[in-house]
């Protein structure tokens, strides 16, 4: 994945959990947990409110000082990861 | 008898790697211990102190075990009864062979390979030089038990030169030698490990100075044991003296002088043995006496320990235990408060103060405390009762709690109406093998909440059908040993698959 994808959602498979701030997530079917970081799980929490990337990207620039280009980097470097483990499905 | 090789650790399953580092095939293996430490490896299960044999024998390292229990395990047909017991379920769990019992010894097949049981006495010649390995706790619990918890004597049943005067007399060559401590667990009381020390020593072929050091302790104790605190003390200085680098004359010395009401002077001697080796610090010299043994001489040995020193956060929370298991839920929460203020990645206690706040009917408090609890599991904080073993990429939680931990805070969440974070915190439970009867109850009312009466039919199904799951569970639960009781073996029947990973956003935030 090396561009923002116009629509994810999250897999059917996975939960997630806000630990006091820590966002814990569970493929259901691997079994496998991981954990967030803050920011991680704010992108979470926007996927989970159905935000797409490009929103996402919009949310964070105003709310993080980074500019677009390395925002959309990272977030499609954790998309990538979380496609990778299960945990949402993408569309271009 | 003296080793080519000596090998000393803290955990048992360390003697497995230190095998597979040194290249071993083949071999006899004399394991001295009260706890056989062969149970069946099961799917997703990692290498134990309850279950590293088993991997030794299947690698092919060992072909061969002889278990040396200690003495009283073949006293008479009770206490034979405990090792029969254990030989069956090891036979059943490693392919069935047939177990043959005698009035002093007993063998069967594990995957095909000869395991045999006997005392120090009735040990077999061995034609070529063996792979020696002893726990310490081997000296302090005269009876291998089964279904209850080990019982220590009140000073060793066997000291370490009997022992391997005991091994020498059967002719007895080692080519290398592995001795555990066994602290952590309790298995071994921190008072005895300095004999986990002096095996080493006497296995190495220790200079006579410190073989006299040990010997003073030998003497201090038995002086402790008959109420002479004068000749206690004298034999503990002289330890002291000539054991200069060694814990234990310093910590035993602090508990005497703790007993005699010199409390300043016990808190110095504490200090200076923690200096020393700092594994004097660990939570078992107390709080695993309060999950393990009675209240009350545990509630005695915890306002020792603090006094010993102040700053003891596993006293406090081994405080809290007793009080909890006295429904004393003000007194519980104050000594967790101190716990965590104390060590605040303290998983346990944030977990106990989780159940105490639930119990006053502070739910919010409660489901934060569970939270945290969860949360320092995931980054890798051990419980008390377990170890964390670091697994190629993944770190496995070692935590037999966490499914039921989220399944109390998915109580709570319901309970605050909260209905979608409940649900996520009952499937993440049963994605840990926490799925009774009770936690799927409890998925189907919140689904019934949420208007989904199809999934919810569905969860009181397995409800209803996990009700087989938990009679076997408490079928486990009541007839598996101390050893596995207080350490993880069984946990990969409850939750192995649940492995925190690292998925991390990167964006700058500079």
């Amino acid at each position: 994945m090396t561009s923002l994808p116009s629509h994810v959602s999250i897999a059917e498979r996975a939960v997630s959990r806000d630990l006091n701030g820590q966002r814990v997530l569970l493929n259901l079917d691997s079994g496998l947990y991981f954990g967030l970081d803050e920011l991680g799980g704010r992108i979470w929490q926007l996927l989970d409110s159905r935000t797409q990337p490009e929103e996402i990207c919009a949310v964070l620039t105003r709310e993080y000082d980074v500019d677009r280009k390395q925002c959309e980097a990272d977030v499609v470097s954790l998309l990538h990861s979380l496609v990778e483990h299960g945990l949402i499905v993408v569309r271009w | 008898m003296p080793a080519p090789s000596v090998y000393i650790f803290e955990n048992h399953d360390t003697a497995y790697y230190r095998w597979r580092e040194l290249g071993v095939t083949n071999r006899a293996l004399v394991h001295v211990d009260a706890h056989h430490d062969a149970w069946a490896l099961k799917e997703f299960s990692s290498v134990t102190i309850a279950n590293f044999i088993t991997s030794a024998l299947r690698q092919g390292i060992v072909r061969e075990v002889v278990w040396v229990v200690p003495d009283a395990s073949f006293a008479d047909e009770t206490k034979r009864n405990a090792v029969r017991m254990h030989l069956r379920r090891l036979a059943r769990g490693h392919g069935g062979s047939k177990v043959i019992f005698g009035a002093s010894s007993a063998r069967t097949l594990l995957d095909g390979v000869s395991f045999s049981v006997c005392t120090r006495r009735e040990l077999p010649r061995f034609a070529e030089p063996v792979l020696l390995d002893i726990d310490t706790d081997y000296l302090v619990i005269p009876e291998v038990t089964y279904g209850g918890c080990d019982r220590h004597s009140s000073l060793p049943w066997c000291w370490p030169e009997e022992l391997l005067a005991s091994l020498a007399a059967a002719g007895l060559e080692a080519e290398h030698a592995t001795v555990a401590y066994s602290v952590e667990g309790g298995f071994t009381p921190l008072f005895w490990k300095f004999l986990g020390d002096e095996l080493a020593e006497r296995l190495k072929g220790a200079d006579p100075t410190c073989l006299r050091g040990f010997l003073a302790m030998h003497d201090a104790v038995r002086a402790v044991s008959l109420g002479d605190a004068n000749s206690a003390e004298a034999s503990y200085q002289v330890a002291q003296e000539l054991l200069p680098q060694h814990a234990a004359p310093r910590f035993h010395q602090a508990l005497l002088q703790l007993r005699l009401g010199r409390i300043e002077q016990a808190q110095e001697k504490f200090r200076r043995a923690v200096e020393l080796d700092k594994s004097y610090s660990t939570p078992y010299r107390n709080a695993a006496i309060a999950l393990i043994n009675g209240r009350s001489a545990a509630a005695g040995e915890l306002q020792e320990a603090l006094l010993l020193d102040p700053g003891d956060a596993a006293a406090y929370y081994g405080m809290a235990r007793v009080a909890m298991q006295n429904s004393n839920w003000n007194d519980a929460r104050e000594h967790l408060r101190r716990a965590i203020e104390l060590a605040p990645a303290f998983l346990d206690a944030h977990r106990a103060m989780g159940e105490v706040e639930e119990k006053l009917g502070h739910s919010a408090a409660a489901l934060t405390a569970y939270d945290e609890s969860l949360k320092l599991s995931l980054s890798g904080q051990r419980p008390l009762l377990d170890s964390g073993i670091v697994d190629g990429e993944y770190i496995q939680v070692l935590d037999p709690e966490h499914g039921k931990t989220q399944a109390s805070a998915a109580r709570l969440l319901a309970r605050a109406g909260r209905l979608q974070e409940s649900a996520a915190a009952y499937q993440i439970a049963f994605a840990s093998r926490y799925n009774g009867v009770a936690p799927r109850l409890g998925l189907a009312w919140v689904l019934l909440r949420q208007n989904k009466p199809d999934r919810a039919i569905g969860q009181i199904g397995r409800a209803i059908s996990a009700v087989g799951i938990d009679t076997k569970w408490l079928w486990k639960r009541f007839t598996r040993t101390p050893k596995n009781s207080a350490r993880p073996w069984t946990y990969a029947e409850f939750a192995a698959k649940i492995q925190p990973g690292r998925l991390t956003g990167t964006t700058s935030t500079s």
